[in-house]
């Protein structure tokens, strides 16, 4: 096969194409071939078919056909009311949809989402109205809100704001972890509240992590520009500017919430520069955003990352409790991509990977060390060196 | 100490819902689009769990994200619910739900573009101009995207191929791994890596032509 490679040929515009690694002087010279003559035409065709027909089993819509007609019918009843020739029944809620004026997608088969509207009164002012859609242990979700932001929830994660959303500015506040797609509008700045910073962004796309029990918060800016002030007393509402690459690191307060041992992975995860260090705070320049923001995505990037926080964020993902029977195991490193994973994948490849084993009880999952492995393993390690 | 270990997952995904699909009748499409002229709100809901699925998943091919491709289909099931009585539609109904989708996904993608700049967009302007242009749609494509049992032809043709030939198209198109990614890790050159992905696509066109 080596040997006959094309080269350069038709053949392999269309394979790169439809890789999606193509430049865009061999698009356009693909593009004459192919207005060339309608033979031309159709054999491109026939390869895009045989792409696209190969690809469907691996869809990444692993939604569920029967919760995605439920968001459907919102949105049919929603969008009737001005006709009011429809002959489906009318829901209570679809002046509250109407309210929210955004919309939820659920990814992955049996996640839930709650989207809650407090039920005021309807004589209240308007913007007394707090909306919160938030996503439970074991799950992830994704909303777009009004002005066409896009938001990502992590699994444990509340996101609150008031009706007036986009009139002044669009502040939200946060409640655990979520990946933000600003849209661009520098009349309306993007704010989000946590419990001890406030971002502020034009139109960037970020990340940020806030649980309440861990320890730190933690602010990673993939694009653009963000402002970010420090609330707590003692920092008199500092000013930082991230820039592209930027990684925010505040250590909450010891004492405040300190003592959970759920400790930042990040702290000896990532070596690159480091530009402001000073108590409490941190800036890393340069990172690898992907590792913060790819758990939305399809596939997920940990690189040297400690078992014992992989543990946590495991823990939130599936929802169930991890305990460590050896805490040596905690310091184990782990490095890879994954991908539409259940826990019981995962669990068998770390098993692979390194001496352990594990048991499941319910929803806790011990992790020790297996004896028999490990000496194995030290062999090849040693071996190595 | 210990060096760091690498772990690498695969898709394993269980392929329950195809089994599911394999055993069911396929749904006539042109008496449903009846049934829904005739207000039956019934019809509208068994076209959307049969057209679901396959609609979504072209409309995340066509503009490149996937999580978009929800709102592509419920906009086109939306228009054609609510424009019933007056919408005509010759010939199969099938390929105008398709077709309609195909134009949505494009005009969508066109349309995020102008309203903002922020959305991380994997199709540029020149492809999703080369898509619009070049992008023919054939009964048999539409009959492929529908048919329940395409996916275990696919699987079986696939499972035929020449050992590093699949390896390569399923690092590909599975797991979406880049060309150069996949170069590199089996130690071929980008050539070689494109040069097994067009025997594939090849091997595949072939032999699914052949069942015609």
């Amino acid at each position: 096969m080596e040997d006959s490679n094309l080269n350069n040929s038709i053949e392999l515009m269309i394979v790169s194409f439809l890789a999606g690694s193509i430049s865009e002087e061999d698009l356009q010279q693909l593009n004459r071939w192919i207005n060339k003559s309608d033979e031309n035409r159709k054999y491109f065709n026939s390869l895009k078919d045989s792409w696209i027909i190969s690809g469907e089993k691996n869809s990444e819509m692993i939604m569920s056909t029967e919760e995605s007609w439920t968001r459907f019918k919102l949105k049919l009843n929603h969008g009737e009311s001005g006709s009011g020739s429809g002959n489906l029944r009318k829901f209570n809620y679809r002046k509250y949809v109407k309210l929210a004026a955004s919309w939820l997608l659920i990814f992955g088969s049996g996640s839930i989402v709650t989207w809650w509207i407090s039920r005021e009164p309807a004589e209240t002012t308007p913007a007394d109205k707090i909306i919160e859609i938030s996503t439970p242990l074991g799950a992830q979700s994704m909303i777009k809100m009004p002005d066409s932001s896009l938001i990502w929830l992590n699994a444990g994660t509340r996101i609150t704001y008031s009706q007036d959303y986009g009139v002044h500015t669009r502040t939200l506040n946060l409640n655990g972890e979520a990946y933000f797609d600003v849209a661009k509008d520098s009349l309306h700045p993007f704010v989000v509240n946590t419990e001890a910073i406030v971002v502020s962004a034009l139109g960037t796309r970020f990340n940020i992590k806030a649980y309440p029990e861990d320890d730190a918060i933690y602010t990673t800016l993939e694009e653009g520009k963000i402002d970010i002030r420090i609330l707590t007393a003692g920092y008199k509402k500092k000013k930082i500017v991230l820039e592209s690459k930027d990684k925010f690191i505040y250590q909450k307060e010891a004492g405040r919430g300190g003592k959970s041992g759920k400790s930042a992975e990040e702290t000896d995860n990532l070596p690159r520069g480091v530009k402001v260090a000073q108590n409490g705070i941190r800036i890393l320049t340069n990172v690898r955003t992907e590792l913060d923001t790819s758990w939305k995505d399809p596939r997920w990037i940990i690189d040297s990352e400690p078992l014992g926080s992989l543990a946590l964020k495991l823990e939130r993902r599936f929802n169930l409790k991890i305990k460590f029977a050896d805490k040596q195991l905690m310091k184990y490193k782990f490095t890879g991509t994954i991908e539409n994973e259940t826990i019981n994948l995962i669990l068998d490849a770390l098993k692979l990977t390194a001496p352990l084993d594990y048991q499941i009880k319910k929803d806790t999952v011990t992790l020790f060390t297996d004896i028999s492995t490990k000496e194995k393993f030290m062999k090849v390690m040693s071996s190595k060196n | 100490m210990f060096k760091e270990v690498i772990l690498y997952l695969r898709r394993l995904a269980p392929q329950e819902q195809h089994l599911i699909n394999q055993s069911r009748m396929s749904l006539d499409f042109n008496l449903c689009w009846g049934k829904i002229q005739h207000n039956e709100e019934s019809a509208l809901e068994e076209l959307y769990n049969e057209a679901f699925r396959p609609l979504a998943y072209y409309a995340g091919e066509i503009t490149g994200q996937p999580q978009v491709a929800e709102e592509v289909v419920h906009d086109v099931f939306l228009k054609i619910w609510q424009n019933r009585s007056a919408l005509s539609v010759k010939g199969s109904f099938k390929a105008y739900l398709f077709q309609s989708v195909h134009n949505h996904s494009l005009n969508y993608v066109r349309k995020l573009k102008t309203r903002t700049e922020s959305v991380n967009l994997v199709t540029s302007d020149a492809t999703w101009k080369f898509i619009s242009e070049n992008f023919d749609i054939n009964d048999y494509l539409i009959e492929r995207i529908f048919s329940n049992e395409t996916e275990a032809k696919v699987d079986r043709i696939i499972s035929e191929l020449p050992e590093q030939c699949r390896r390569v198209f399923l690092m590909s198109r599975l797991e979406s791994i880049d060309n150069k990614k996949i170069a590199a890790q089996l130690g071929l050159s980008e050539n070689t890596v494109k040069t097994h992905l067009y025997r594939a696509l090849q091997k595949i066109s072939d032999s699914l032509a052949k069942e015609k």
